[in-house]
């Protein structure tokens, strides 16, 4: 009598290779876990990724070097680092004794944006047959102008004894976008004066400021509209106990 | 029954293999939230970089050295001999040696102590 071969289910090679990956995965992350070594900035944690930029922004404050400071900031591999840049010069504007670093973060941003659109308005320049046909690219983006905005952050910042009282606009959109070629208007007992966003683009594209008559009252307008009323100059203290004139730090935002 | 008791065997070890790979290569711990400190060499030398810019359009030594701190080193001296010695060797232009040079003599100046702490 022949006995025929046991046909048995190959199951048990699945078996293995579970038990096998999970007393790999139990070697990799309890008994040797990885020492990762030789990261790029990209793999940094977030706080640190902050620092890194806050560094990238300084120098380039300091160099003018555009290109230089591109690279450095790509090495994070973030989608919008203008944007980044933006919030991060917020915060910083925030505090009067980190106003060098929203300077220098709010700059770079809008460094980036020029140097960003005034590469795609030559990328258009050449690839257009026809030049006249199209419009001149800008470097920010500007606003649309039925947008309406609203007050997002208000406070009085005392920086030192020799500052003029100053209003310091920021305008962004509802992405948080700063929004150059904005419309302010400031109505006073002295007249009635109009600037733009992004004239100081040293400051970010959503910059502007205007210097205050002391005593006297203002309202602010964005495009035409009312925003608020009784503004004036506002004598504040120095860290230092000193009487000086503080700047009002106002920060607006596009609703959606 | 022995051809059977391999193929387990050898299947335990194609998973640990596997296991391995996927956690030691390709997720490593870590990997999305990293310290400076284990920045590779070319992007510490060039973050020392940065910082010597700084300082050369400030002089302030004490900044610096606050943003030297970030690469988490006990010296603070020792990242900057390490970019020096980095730049030459990846052909930094002569305006970057500079800037590296002159920061280090700077923290050699405010802190004389900095060049004997070993730097290992």
């Amino acid at each position: 009598m022949i006995k025929k071969p046991e046909r048995r289910s190959p199951l048990y090679l699945l078996t293995g290779l579970v038990l096998g990956l999970v007393l790999g995965a139990l070697l990799a992350w309890l008994v040797l876990p990885a020492r990762v070594t030789n990261v790029s900035p990209a793999n940094l944690a977030d706080e640190y990724k902050s620092q890194y930029r806050l560094m990238v922004a300084i120098a380039y404050a300091a160099t003018g070097d555009i290109g230089r400071a591109e690279a450095r900031i790509a090495l994070l591999g973030e989608a919008a680092p203008a944007r980044i840049l933006v919030s991060e010069a917020q915060i910083f504007l925030a505090n009067s004794e980190t106003q060098r670093e929203a300077r220098a973060l709010a700059g770079l941003a809008a460094a980036l944006e020029a140097h960003q659109a005034s590469q795609q308005s030559t990328a258009v320049a050449v690839n257009t047959p026809n030049p006249e046909a199209g419009e001149l690219a800008t470097p920010y983006q500007t606003t649309a102008q039925n947008a309406r905005y609203h007050l997002s952050s208000q406070e009085l910042l005392c920086e030192n004894t020799d500052s003029p009282p100053l209003l310091k606009l920021f305008i962004f959109d509802e992405k948080q976008n700063a929004q150059a070629g904005v419309r302010i208007g400031l109505s006073s007992s002295e007249g009635v004066t109009e600037f733009f966003t992004g004239a100081q683009p040293e400051f970010g594209p959503g910059y502007a400021d205007y210097q205050m008559t002391p005593g006297v009252q203002y309202t602010l307008s964005i495009q035409g509209s009312e925003m608020m009323g009784g503004l004036q100059a506002a004598a504040c203290e120095t860290e230092e106990g000193e009487p000086a004139w503080g700047s009002w730090l106002l920060l607006f935002n596009a609703e959606e | 029954m022995n051809n059977r008791y391999t193929l387990f065997g050898v299947t335990i070890v194609l998973g640990l293999i596997l296991s391995l790979y996927a956690v030691w290569v390709l997720i490593p711990a870590g990997a999305t939230d990293a310290s400076p400190a284990l920045l590779r060499q070319d992007f510490k030398a060039d973050y020392t970089l940065m910082v010597a810019e700084a300082f050369h359009a400030d002089q302030d030594v004490e900044r610096a050295m606050a943003a030297l701190a970030f690469l988490d080193e006990d010296n603070p001296l020792a990242p900057v001999v390490a970019a020096l010695e980095f730049g030459q060797k990846a052909s930094y232009s002569q305006q970057d040696i500079g800037y590296l040079a002159v920061l280090a003599e700077a923290l050699r100046s405010y802190d004389p102590s900095l060049d004997a702490t070993p730097t290992l």
